[in-house]
């Protein structure tokens, strides 16, 4: 996750597949995000680099969609669905998790152990 | 759409050439015409504001150019509200994406911080006018707000005949600017312009059933409109509503006006009418395309004359409320409105029969007049008239005097006034409610008669200097010169319906005065008053002479002010927890609205497990947190 201003990110990533659970009227995944262009980066506790607008994921719910699925607290949300979630606000990426006519979501979500297992076993 | 506009245009058009005419039926035309601009309008404005929108306010529809037709008050300022189910077709801004723009914005601000918001963004763009249309868009989420609730308020202040309406204050034919797009299509209209109480009307003519426009001056600030390019232009400016353009074709008229709308803008206490939410602080009906040279209904003398009283007759030294009035009237009745052009003859001036002429230059603007010192006697020269003799007193006119009453002169008895009579009246009046030493008293007012008689200048500095060099923070008597001098200040401050200067070599004698006030610790009225920080400090921490007492109740103070931030926060986690019928959606949005409260919250519920070492106790994190606000992590549950 480290970021070199003007190269493009690179990160070990995770695909992970969240079928979304209905309760009522709504239709929730089972976690919390936090962070977003419009945030304030510095009180991420998650973020290595406290620069980093990202989306992270700040707690999942137990037993929830997305626990089941794999998603873990600390991750940092890349893709939904194919769209970006690097370079959105709060809100934005709010919208992309919670639209109404979609059962699925499909993240590519990053996390520090990812890349450090990764490099290990390059390095092996 | 655009047809629909353009009708309504054409049918405004012969209405108003037929203006000689006119007659109830053209009015009652204009009645409808008015409220159903209220529909048409908004959408092929719409239309042609949305090319210009780049910024978010683009989400807004466009406004009229003209000044909207409902009232609005900067209370009401709301969110944006549709006006109708979709945006116009045409409209290349995407619209509900940004739908969640004002959002995240709006979380934890006052709906009047976003309205200020999206105003200051508008005045990044170009100059002065668009100011004005970043108000337009403000005032266009409220019109429409108030659309909808039923358009009953927006006209009824207009409603009123301008025969119903009477005579005001101050009435005459005034040029006032129409909103355009841009700088170069100005477009100046002449109104009939009536001023009461603290409200101006306008009507197209003075027959008709209901005002044009009217604003509601308090909070307006009036001032000379450099920026228009007519040449005695003035605007009434407001923080939150768009700015009134007007202008005259003289000079003497220019003035007088802005001091009556001045006067007019501050003459009311603030208690008195302020802060009611739906008041309507202003309402004008839509303009038409019409130019400015419009032939003017000629009913007469006196309806065209600016007229305080409606008489024709014009005597110096009859009685009038300002001293302008004089010159301006019998000016006046030789004005002739009838062309509506700018080159109007400045012959008026000189048509005067009173030796009154004004030694005015330039109008100095409202600023200035509030800054420029008075004497020591609290008196504000007027602008004094070399013609007339000065014999047992000054040419000038008096302000109003202190001693505690507003208008110790009548208009009636001003004009000629010397001031020795004035004096002689005022004296006991002062000798009332500040009971000086009678000696020192009545060797000022010597003093200051002689320099009345002397010049038109005001000679304030040399006096209040005078007044001042005894001024020291120790001595009783200059202290009680000061008390004189400052009571007279503040009434006239506030009272000052008649004071006008015309002269601009006034100095800073009013800031000496405060200054030196301060440096005695003294209130405006001569009590002692903490002015310094420690001095602040000081009064607050002490409440009673015994230092164990003062800290423990210093102490009880501010656990009492704890205990109601905790109160106040547990009513707030309440909202929630005790909603039986909650919602993911209800608990977002009261997340979001107090993002804060709720960050704490999973601090402290995450604290003792996730970080260990975030503090001592359970209740010191949660403590601190809420009380210093630093959290503003933002989570959403999805």
């Amino acid at each position: 996750m480290s970021y070199i201003p003007g190269q493009p990110v690179t990160a070990v990533v995770q695909r992970i597949e969240i079928h979304k659970l209905r309760q009522g009227d709504n239709l929730i995944l089972g976690f919390s995000i936090g962070g977003g262009i419009d945030q304030d980066p510095g009180q991420n506790p998650f973020s290595e680099d406290k620069t980093d607008k990202g989306i992270y994921v700040t707690r999942v719910t137990k037993g929830g969609p997305a626990e089941v699925a794999g998603l873990m607290m600390g991750d940092k949300i890349m893709q939904v669905n194919g769209w970006d979630m690097t370079m959105v606000t709060h809100d934005q990426a709010r919208k992309r998790l919670t639209k109404k006519n979609e059962d699925v979501v499909r993240l590519l979500v990053t996390r520090k152990s990812l890349e450090d297992a990764v490099r290990q076993s390059m390095m092996q | 759409m655009p047809t629909e506009y353009n009708w309504m245009a054409e049918t405004k058009e012969p209405n108003m050439y037929k203006r000689g005419s006119r007659d109830s039926d053209n009015s009652l035309l204009r009645y409808l015409s008015d409220d159903k601009i209220l529909v048409i309008q908004e959408e092929p404005e719409a239309s042609r504001e949305s090319k210009r929108d780049t910024s978010r306010r683009s989400r807004k529809k466009g406004k009229s150019p003209s000044s909207p037709s409902y009232p609005i008050s900067p209370s009401l300022l709301a969110p944006p509200v549709r006006l109708d189910s979709g945006p116009p077709e045409g409209l290349p801004f995407p619209l509900p994406e940004s739908n969640t723009v004002p959002l995240y914005h709006r979380a934890g601000d006052t709906l009047r911080a976003e309205t200020d918001r999206y105003a200051s963004s508008g005045i990044d763009r170009q100059g002065g006018s668009s100011m004005r249309k970043s108000f337009h868009y403000a005032s266009l989420r409220t019109k429409t707000k108030k659309r909808t609730k039923g358009s009953l308020t927006s006209a009824s202040r207009r409603r009123i005949s301008c025969k119903d309406l009477g005579h005001g204050d101050c009435e005459g034919w005034l040029w006032k600017k129409k909103d355009a797009k841009g700088y170069f299509t100005q477009k100046w209209k002449k109104y009939w312009f009536i001023l009461k109480d603290s409200s101006l009307y306008w009507y197209t003519n003075q027959n008709d059933e209901k005002a044009e426009g009217f604003i509601s001056l308090p909070e307006f600030r009036i001032d000379r409109a450099i920026e228009c390019r007519r040449k005695f232009a003035f605007k009434a400016c407001h923080p939150k509503i768009k700015s009134f353009f007007f202008a005259t074709d003289c000079l003497e008229e220019m003035n007088r006006w802005m001091n009556r709308l001045g006067l007019a803008a501050i003459g009311y206490t603030p208690d008195d009418k302020v802060p009611r939410p739906d008041e309507d602080y202003w309402s004008e009906s839509d303009q038409d395309d019409i130019d400015g040279s419009m032939t003017l209904k000629q009913e007469g003398p006196s309806p065209q004359c600016d007229s305080y009283h409606r008489t024709p007759s014009v005597n110096s030294s009859s009685p009038f409320p300002e001293h302008k009035h004089g010159r301006h009237f019998s000016s006046e009745s030789t004005y002739s409105h009838s062309s509506a052009e700018d080159s109007r003859p400045d012959a008026p001036g000189s048509t005067h029969s009173s030796g009154c002429r004004s030694t005015h230059r330039e109008r100095r603007s409202w600023q200035d007049l509030i800054e420029t010192p008075l004497t020591s006697s609290g008196l504000h020269f007027l602008q004094t008239v070399p013609g007339e003799g000065d014999g047992g007193g000054s040419g000038g006119y008096v302000g109003t005097m202190g001693g505690g009453r507003r208008e110790p002169m009548s208009p009636d008895r001003r004009r000629q006034a010397t001031l020795l009579t004035v004096q002689r009246r005022h004296r006991p009046d002062r000798d009332g409610p500040f009971p000086l030493a009678g000696s020192e008293e009545r060797g000022v007012p010597a003093h200051r008669r002689a320099q009345k008689q002397r010049s038109q200048s005001l000679p304030r500095n040399r006096e209040g200097r005078g007044a001042k060099a005894g001024l020291h923070p120790a001595g009783p008597s200059e202290e009680k010169s000061e008390d004189d001098e400052v009571p007279f200040l503040k009434h006239n401050s506030t009272g000052r319906e008649e004071c006008r200067h015309e002269d601009r070599e006034m100095t800073d004698g009013l800031q000496e005065l405060y200054r030196s006030l301060e440096q005695a610790s003294l209130s405006a009225f001569g009590e002692q008053r903490p002015s310094t920080k420690q001095e602040f400090r000081r009064s607050f921490v002490k409440r009673c002479n015994d230092p164990v007492v003062n800290d423990k109740l210093h102490r009880i103070r501010a656990l009492r002010s704890t205990l109601k931030a905790k109160e106040g926060d547990l009513a707030i986690v309440s909202q929630v927890l005790d909603d039986p019928s909650l919602t993911s959606k209800k608990f977002r949005e009261w997340k979001q609205h107090n993002q804060e409260l709720f960050m704490d919250i999973c601090e402290f519920s995450s604290g003792p497990t996730r970080d260990p070492h975030n503090g001592a106790a359970e209740l010191s994190p949660l403590a601190t947190p809420l009380m210093a606000h630093t959290h503003s992590f933002i989570e959403t549950h999805v």
